[in-house]
């Protein structure tokens, strides 16, 4: 009996050792799988922290290109700049076409700035003037509605708009013009100021395409046209004009598109859109807003001072 | 009798363990998005909270793991969306709101004459596993899905 219990208790220390063993390898299993995590969790950061370098001397260049381009206007500095930009766009919409799809992607991007990051974007590739008020506008919260339906749930203060570039193609078309396509921009305009009548509208314009993508009836000189008549109509509609193309010159670089023909690459989106909107918010805002976001700033420095001093 | 008992326990705790080490621990989303975003044709954008909320109406903060890739070419459908939502409810409309998108994507790419894409949006599907939610627009559809199942 004794030599039985004896091996009963053998075998239930064994046993006991096994499950040790096999909770201990599981153990060692789970630690080695967050370890896998964190290691894949640091790789992230550290992309991300070489991002953010990539970023800090791409802001850097763009704070140096800013000081010089403001020397012909207001100079302000890049910290008054981003509050400034901030306080301009934070929560404003952005409608466009596929070539606003591509700045909301940007937008995205771990490079784009801060400002840029609040923006509301409704966005459609193959969208134009001529279906700008169709029922079907861009995806918005997970609806396809109407365009004007989006800025009335929007509410913004500003709506800067870039459409057009889809119906170059139809103005060598009979019964198509410049003027039935501005006409066309001319209803939108009445739409949106009905729904959203408190809000600023800002036109910016078309953008040129490469010279080797020109055909005889898309071409540069169509988007030019396309754009001086857009530009008089705007004083009447009572919007502000934005002159983006101008910023491209007279064709579009391959180097700043994605895919040489109209669209545009991060470099374009960085180099010409975002000081162009920069500038149309310091142009936008009142004397006295960027003098009180300088006050504001300065005071924070003497406090942070005083704190360190204390 | 003891014997017997201590030996059902020990092949209990030998399939209980063994099963967790075979991977019904399912990975990640980010480590399933590390693994399948290299096989993409173009570069993937991991969207910001906010365009997820604009686009799709999705507020981020009911989902315990997400992530919203998309091409940064417009003309380009290629799209890798996954996330765990634990309220039924939502995950029936933040699924929704996905399946949504994909006429409006496959319209937009058949109007600017890129078939090719519009059918890749055409043959997508949202499919849903538990509290996890997952879509795959690419070329390379078939192979990035099957990796998704494995590790869920």
């Amino acid at each position: 009996m004794n030599k039985r219990a004896n091996r009963v208790y053998w075998m239930l220390f064994i046993m006991m050792l096994i499950l040790g063993l096999c909770f201990a390898i599981d153990g060692i299993r789970a630690e080695k799988h967050s370890a896998d995590n964190t290691i894949n969790e640091e790789q992230t950061t550290e992309n991300n922290s070489m991002e953010d370098n990539t970023s800090e001397t791409l802001t850097d260049t763009e704070e140096t290109t800013e000081e010089e381009e403001t020397t012909e206007g207001t100079t302000i500095a890049p910290a008054v700049g981003e509050k400034v930009y901030e306080s301009f766009y934070d929560g404003q919409a952005f409608v466009g076409d596929s070539i606003m799809k591509g700045f909301s992607t940007y937008a995205s991007k771990s490079e784009a700035p801060a400002w840029l990051k609040n923006v509301v974007f409704l966005s459609k590739t193959s969208w134009g003037i001529s279906s700008a008020l169709d029922a079907n506008g861009p995806f918005f919260r997970g609806k396809e509605q109407s365009v004007c339906t989006s800025l009335a749930e929007i509410s913004p203060k500003r709506v800067f708009i870039n459409l057009g570039i889809n119906e170059m193609n139809g103005l060598g078309s009979p019964g198509y013009s410049i003027e039935k396509l501005i006409n066309k921009y001319s209803e939108f305009i009445s739409k949106l100021k009905e729904t959203i009548p408190s809000a600023e509208l800002y036109i910016i314009n078309i953008t040129p395409c490469t010279a080797e993508k020109e055909t005889a009836i898309f071409k540069n000189s169509t988007i030019k046209d396309f754009n001086s008549a857009l530009e008089a109509k705007c004083d009447e509609w009572n919007v502000n004009y934005v002159d983006l193309a101008s910023q491209f010159g007279d064709v579009l670089l391959p180097e700043l598109s994605s895919d040489n023909f109209v669209h545009h690459n991060d470099k374009a989106y960085r180099e010409i859109w975002l000081p162009c909107l920069e500038r149309l918010a310091v142009e936008h805002t009142p004397e006295e807003t960027i003098q009180s976001i300088e006050d504001g700033l300065e005071t924070e420095e003497d406090t942070s001072e005083t704190v360190t001093a204390g | 009798m003891l014997g017997r008992i201590s030996a059902i326990l020990l092949a209990s705790a030998l399939i209980l363990t063994g099963c967790k080490g075979n991977g019904s621990e399912s990975a990640s989303i980010s480590s399933i998005y590390d693994s399948i975003a290299p096989m993409a044709e173009g570069t993937l954008v991991v969207m910001d909270d906010s365009y997820i909320s604009n686009y799709y109406g999705i507020d981020t903060a009911d989902l315990s793991e997400y992530v919203f890739a998309q091409s940064d070419d417009p003309k380009s459908a290629e799209t890798i969306i996954m996330f765990r939502c634990a309220d039924a409810e939502k995950m029936k409309t933040y699924s929704g709101a996905v399946e949504n998108s994909l006429n409006q994507r496959e319209e937009e790419l058949a109007n600017y004459d890129l078939p090719d894409e519009a059918k890749l949006v055409k043959n997508a599907k949202v499919t849903k596993k538990g509290d996890f939610v997952y879509l795959v627009i690419s070329d390379k559809s078939g192979d990035m899905s099957k990796i998704i199942k494995d590790s869920i």
